[in-house]
């Protein structure tokens, strides 16, 4: 035997640009501030799939899913024998490792759709937008994060065997990965590196990521990037101004109907202070509230409040909803008495988008 | 006064947009509170209340004026409980200030009731806005 190319260039170009886009979608999951950064790894793990289903009919010798996809009797009988010294000799993925690519594949593909899915539901944004509602898009965020333990599983059982079959095998896989090549007869060996496919897969990436990330070298402090603006949010000129003499004017999205017309029928003691509305502003501001209230619009934040309170709770105060407090559950009770915070009810000092009412994504800040 | 209505003039003439000068609002609200029986007005009392200190039942420490406005209402103040920051209230500093009456008048409830605890006498407004305009 000798060392012959098994892999052609973007079958190994994939593989590794398949794995960043894993890792990256993985650990940006959980933190709303990196909400861009995971949609791009998603974006691009999709495609990626996508590409990979195409090469695997088109691709070469080894990257065909005819040549490495057996049937559960193969895959038995490779774990059968898999100790054993003298086993048939394999230049491709050996049945088991094929196991894991298929659903790989399958599973970055369904957390591909449901990520969309959860993305035009709760925020309203990408291909989905209008097609889904918030509930839809809450029940399948609980898919979506069950898929990606599932991924992880099977990511490291796929780490797992190729750590045994290099062992076992003597021979380093990953590196092959790399270089593309590997023991085996000549006659075996992938006649095409297909180099050409591989730099246009490159340059589709790479324009790809400038155009995602480009807004970001461009922004500056009194200016920062926002990649989400909350969509058509109605506002109101009279609410704008008579809410935001104290604070900033919270929008009605953010508490039930039923809390703005109670503050309003109290806004002779509101907190403390008399707001002395006249009449006609009060009258102007009940009509937007309820157009405008959790429970009359399509918004993630609307429907957490709305469904974390029971029928009865008619809170005054946003930061008394067990939603509220359920997000910010992390922060310390130092943070909050920060000069530059200076209470829990001044949204705008860590929602960048606070005054629009947006509460997006990737629009926070803690400041020191 | 002058570098009042100097100020006053090229704010206007500056921006067509300013609806009325501080001083002629000023003057209306003084007339409508002597129609009320008040007068003659103070600019000194008005200082003197400025920074005088109330306690009444509602608040658990002494309140003023100064407490959101500061000492100087040309200086840019702060809201006690918001911590918002609140524009210079002297039109010397601030030529928007006091150019509407229904502006004043409902700050008037508002900041008399939580600073004093009561509605302010057409004396005391009267007293205030004559020590604002004079800054
Ligand atoms: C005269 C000043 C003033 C005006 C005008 C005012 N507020 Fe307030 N508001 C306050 C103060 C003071 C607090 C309590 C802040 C604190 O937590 O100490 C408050 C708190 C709130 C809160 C609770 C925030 C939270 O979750 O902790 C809401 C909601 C609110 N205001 C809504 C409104 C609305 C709606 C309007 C317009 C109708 C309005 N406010 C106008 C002074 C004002
Ligand atoms: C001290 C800074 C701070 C203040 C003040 C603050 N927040 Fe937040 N908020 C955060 C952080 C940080 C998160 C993200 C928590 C996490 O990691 O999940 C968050 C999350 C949220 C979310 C969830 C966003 C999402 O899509 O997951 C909402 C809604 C929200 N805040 C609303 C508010 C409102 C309304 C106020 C004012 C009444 C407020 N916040 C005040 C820091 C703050
Ligand atoms: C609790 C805080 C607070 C206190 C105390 C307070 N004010 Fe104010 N005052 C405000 C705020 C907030 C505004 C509106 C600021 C704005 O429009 O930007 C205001 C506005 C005013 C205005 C309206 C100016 C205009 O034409 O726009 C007047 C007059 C005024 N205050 C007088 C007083 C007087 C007199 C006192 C003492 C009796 C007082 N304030 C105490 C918070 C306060």
């Amino acid at each position: 035997m000798s060392t012959v190319r098994i892999w052609d260039l973007p079958t190994r170009l994939f593989h590794w640009l398949f794995a960043a886009a894993c890792v990256t979608a993985w650990v940006s999951g959980d933190e709303p501030r990196y909400t861009d950064l995971h949609l791009f790894a998603g974006y691009l793990a999709l495609g990626l799939v996508l590409f990979r289903l195409v090469w695997g009919v088109m691709g070469g010798r080894y990257a065909r899913f005819s040549q490495f996809v057996r049937g559960p009797a193969v895959v038995l009988s490779h774990l059968r024998h898999l100790f054993e010294r003298e086993r048939p000799h394999e230049p491709g993925h050996n049945p088991a490792g094929a196991v894991a690519i298929v659903l790989m594949l399958g599973l970055v593909f369904a957390l591909g759709v449901t990520g969309l899915v959860v993305l035009g539901g709760e925020e309203g944004f990408g291909p989905l937008a209008g097609f889904f509602t918030v509930a839809q898009g809450v029940t399948l965020h609980g898919w979506h994060e069950w898929l990606g333990w599932a991924l992880l599983i099977v990511v490291l059982l796929h780490l797992v065997g190729v750590a045994l079959e290099s062992v076992l095998q003597r021979r380093n896989l990953p590196r092959s990965m790399v270089s593309g090549t590997a023991p085996a007869n000549k006659d075996e060996a992938e006649p095409h590196n297909a180099a050409a496919t591989a730099v246009v897969l490159l340059l589709v990436v790479s324009g790809f990521a400038v155009s995602w990330f480009y807004p970001y070298l461009q922004e500056d402090k009194e200016d920062p990037y926002h990649p989400f603006v909350a969509g058509d949010l109605k506002r109101n000129p009279v609410w704008q101004e008579a809410c935001s003499e104290c604070h900033m004017a919270y929008h009605p999205s953010l508490l039930p109907d039923r809390s703005w017309q109670r503050m309003l029928d109290e806004q002779a003691d509101h907190f403390g202070e008399d707001l002395f509305l006249l009449p006609e502003t009060v009258a102007a501001l009940r009509r937007f509230a309820a157009e405008s209230a959790a429970g009359q619009v399509e918004r993630e934040l609307s429907w957490r409040t709305l469904h974390s309170l029971s029928a009865g709770q008619t809170p005054l105060r946003i930061t008394d909803t067990p939603y509220w407090k359920s997000v910010h559950r992390e922060i310390d009770a130092g943070t909050w008495k920060r000069p530059a915070v200076n209470g829990e009810f001044n949204c705008a000092a860590c929602h960048q988008d606070a005054e629009q009412g947006g509460f997006m994504n990737g629009a926070m800040r803690i400041p020191e | 006064m002058n570098r009042v209505i100097m100020i006053a003039a090229l704010g206007l003439a500056a921006t067509a947009a300013v609806p009325a000068m501080a001083a002629d609002v000023v003057d209306e609200r003084l007339a409508a509170y002597q129609a009320e029986g008040a007068g003659p007005f103070d600019a000194k009392k008005g200082k003197a209340m400025w920074t005088q200190q109330f306690t009444h039942a509602k608040a658990d420490k002494p309140r003023s004026c100064a407490t959101c406005h500061t000492d100087d209402p040309r200086a840019q103040g702060k809201h006690a409980k918001t911590g918002k920051a609140i524009k210079p209230l002297a039109p010397s500093a601030n030529p928007e200030r006091l150019t509407e009456v229904r502006e004043i008048e409902k700050w008037f409830m508002r900041n008399c009731k939580w600073t004093v605890g009561r509605k302010c006498t057409a004396q005391e407004k009267g007293n205030l806005l004559s020590y604002l305009r004079d800054l």
